[in-house]
């Protein structure tokens, strides 16, 4: 029997091992790494997204953003050098979403600026959806 | 350990009159219907909004300010947070029974780290969106969620001031979660709040509601009256909610705490 232990601890370890990779596949997964894959995702759950093309930076904390509509709703996203860049760059996203309902969030380098500015979102069914899966959620 | 302390609630409902008197819970500096209020987690929209239910989880704004604040709101990380039952408002996603009062982990809730602990007053019957963390002290009885830990002294401080949230949900229709049970769980925080004034008196009761213009109700049962808490003993044995909550009733019966009656509809 104790011959076999360290087969087994190998064989658990092994096992252990995987089960992380999976569980850090998944994480991966879960968050969008850039504004393509996000576009991507927002069109596997259903959303209906337009052309994003490339948008002023400037307004956005100096980010790489691109802009475009999810469902009739107002999106930019930005990529930053680094998160930090990207959580300054915070309170710009909330100014631009202006006299709307809307949200300015940050995971890692993307800032995800949404507004829904023609009230096509009466109850933010939408922007949950789409910032659910910004959020990686 | 979830328990923060009573500094935080009091700093919650001090930050909650500050942005209902000078609504400063925005970025935007613009005036009248320009202003950015924040708010996180889904909530009510204003009747004179559309009304309904906003159903964005994340941290976001709107250009109107919260109903109810007082009652039906904390403030987390300066986000007007809701602490009421979405289903009164037209939820219809994911819902879990409560009974009574209870800790709410705003962070676990919202998925964030932290230990913000808020409290929900509203009695009897009810839903919210989100299950209690293994780490509070709930108890599954009758598909229902029974708080059955100790009272946070901040739960205690703040009551007097937000218990009164059940006025907010008298006018509306909506049906509640139907808990039928024999006996609440032991520990359960509507009888172990009432520690510091253990009467217990049992009286029999013959109530007749006054009736409504199309129908009239009777019930007839025992019931357990302490203070802070009603423990109606129907007529099947148990005291049960059928969760349908009316317009206000008169209750001729010896003064007692609020508690949502035994409304059988015949």
């Amino acid at each position: 029997m104790h011959k076999l232990l360290p087969i087994v601890s190998i064989l658990l370890f092994a096992a252990c091992d995987k089960a992380d990779s999976t569980a850090s596949a998944a994480a991966t997964k879960s968050t969008p790494a850039n504004a393509a894959g996000l576009i991507e995702r927002w069109r596997e759950a259903g959303l209906q997204v337009s052309a994003f093309d490339p948008a002023d930076g400037d307004k956005y904390g100096g980010g790489e953003c691109k802009a475009g509509q999810v469902n009739g709703v107002d999106a930019v996203i930005c990529l930053y050098a680094s998160p930090e860049a990207a959580t300054e760059a915070q309170a710009a996203g909330l100014a631009a979403v202006g006299p709307a309902t809307g949200a300015s969030l940050v995971v890692g380098k993307q800032l995800l600026v949404i507004a829904d500015r023609r009230a096509s979102d009466p109850e933010g069914r939408t922007i949950n959806q789409a910032t659910r899966i910004f959020r990686g959620r | 350990m979830l328990y923060p302390g009573s500094m935080r609630t009091r700093l919650s409902i001090i930050a909650i009159l500050l942005l209902a008197a000078f609504g400063v819970a925005g970025a935007g500096k613009e005036k009248g219907k320009s202003k950015q209020v924040r708010f996180v987690g889904g909530h009510p929209i204003p009747k004179a909004e559309g009304k309904g239910y906003c159903h964005i989880e994340a941290p976001h704004v709107h250009v109107y300010a919260p109903a109810e604040v007082k009652l039906q709101y904390r403030v987390h990380d300066g986000d007007y947070f809701f602490v009421g039952d979405p289903v009164a408002y037209g939820w219809e996603g994911e819902k879990f029974a409560y009974y009574g009062h209870h800790p709410v982990a705003v962070d676990v809730v919202l998925g964030d780290e932290g230990d913000d602990l808020e409290h929900c007053y509203l009695d009897g019957s009810h839903y919210h969106a989100y299950q209690p963390p293994t780490a509070l002290e709930f108890e599954l009885h009758a598909d229902a969620y029974w708080y059955v830990g100790e009272p946070a002294p901040a739960y205690l401080e703040a009551r007097a001031v937000l218990d009164p949230i059940d006025v907010v949900y008298e006018p509306i229709v909506y049906t509640r979660p139907a808990v039928v049970v024999a006996s609440a769980p032991v520990g359960w925080i509507g009888v172990s709040i009432v520690v510091a004034a253990p009467v217990v008196e049992v009286v029999e009761v013959v109530e007749v509601v006054r009736p409504k213009p199309k129908k009239a109700r009777a019930r007839v049962g025992f019931e357990v009256v302490v203070p802070s808490l009603t423990i109606e003993l129907g007529v099947r044995g148990g005291y049960h909610d059928h969760g349908h909550y009316e317009r206000k009733h008169k209750k001729h019966k010896p003064k007692k705490h609020r508690g949502h009656g035994h409304d059988d509809d015949d």
